[in-house]
């Protein structure tokens, strides 16, 4: 069975798809735990919500993954996965996350581009600039340069590195370096000359937060959520030449048969 | 949205536009940090309360919050919504809230 494409929205859309289907586990972990007797519920306004209604959403979410992948779902799969993140993260404060945050809102947003690509294609670009510039202007605060929370992150994570290895010589210089790292990736994307140079320090960037934290359930969905938004930086007949070369994917439509031809 | 006027079309991408920039924009000068909505991810350190229980029997223990809820998130202000929770659903008389040097007492009831 093999995915059919035929634009670099629908690439991206299975790319998509692949985060959202690899957040789900963490999910269903995160909604059992909310149905623990006795749990603390942070509802966002008013009474907390019932978390039984949390599975209707995981369903929606899990359905919504699947039907991206398919050849003529896709824009139904986007929303239904789309609704379903927003039930769930509207059932508990405790289950916000920005990772999650940016699928949903990248879900939205391709089903608006399935139809019609010009305008919410700029505006997945958007949005991803948008992240990375705000998550890297966010990080130049005293605490997060002083090295403290990223030798927390790395201590916790899986890489084995003894404590007493995880020193401020090396830990603050690589906390400098986050922010402009994260504000280059950003900006760099709309540059046609520095937009190889800003997927390779994204992917570098992401590969590096997954080794260093671990957290592989939500860093793993973030990365291929971003990934989704980096192929909408290239020009469709790149992204679709690459495509071709992938096995279980079949490239068809106009510019598939113009490069046949 | 291609049966839509392209007039309520574009004011619907400006609007998704400015909200995209605005909402982080604002999050990044709200005092509670992190906070959500504002792509903060991972630049605060998480330092979530302590918490101390008081027995209606008058023994003490600690609470560690991985026993009321769900794996601490920074942008939730523990401190204010667990004392509450922990009166409603445990047996105790008193929850104490250790912030470094600072400790609040929550007496239930």
């Amino acid at each position: 069975m093999a995915l059919r494409v035929r634009s670099r929205v629908d690439v991206a859309t299975v790319v998509l798809a692949a985060a959202v289907l690899a957040r789900l586990p963490v999910t269903v972990w995160k909604a059992r735990l909310l149905q623990r007797p006795g749990v603390l519920r942070v509802p966002w306004f008013g009474d907390p919500v019932e978390p039984v209604w949390i599975w209707p959403a995981v369903v929606a979410w899990a359905v919504g993954g699947l039907l991206m992948l398919g050849t003529g779902t896709r824009r139904v799969g986007c929303w239904t996965a789309g609704f379903g993140i927003l039930g769930f993260l509207l059932t508990d404060r405790q289950l916000y996350s920005n990772h999650l945050y940016l699928i949903m809102l990248l879900c939205a947003l391709l089903a608006l581009a399935q139809s019609e690509p010009t305008p919410w294609v700029t505006a997945v670009r958007v949005q991803i600039t948008v992240m990375y510039v705000f998550a890297g202007l966010t990080k130049l605060n005293p605490g997060f340069l002083s090295g403290e929370p990223l030798a927390s992150f790395i201590a916790a994570g899986p890489l084995p590195i003894r404590p007493d290895l995880i020193t401020p010589t090396w830990v603050v210089p690589l906390a400098a370096a986050v922010p402009p790292l994260e504000v280059f990736v950003g900006v760099g994307l709309w540059s046609r000359r520095l937009r190889p140079w800003a997927i390779g320090a994204g992917i570098v960037f992401h590969v590096g937060t997954i080794l260093g934290m671990g957290m592989f359930g939500e860093l793993i969905p973030f990365f291929l959520a971003a990934a989704a938004g980096y192929l909408l930086f290239l020009p469709e007949e790149r992204v679709l030449a690459v495509s071709r070369r992938l096995p279980l994917v079949q490239v068809s439509g106009p510019v598939a048969e113009e490069a046949q031809a | 949205m291609r049966g839509v006027p392209s007039r309520i079309r574009s004011a619907v991408f400006v609007v998704y536009l400015l909200f995209t920039v605005l909402v982080p924009l604002l999050m990044l000068f709200s005092p509670h940090k992190p906070s959500p909505f504002g792509w903060q991810m991972f630049s605060y350190r998480a330092t979530s309360p302590d918490f101390e229980v008081v027995m209606a029997d008058g023994r003490r223990r600690p609470l560690h919050l991985s026993e009321v809820a769900l794996p601490g998130r920074g942008d939730v202000d523990y401190a204010v919504v667990v004392p509450p929770h922990v009166c409603r659903t445990m047996d105790v008389v008193e929850v104490v809230v250790v912030l470094g040097e600072e400790r609040r007492v929550w007496h239930c009831g």
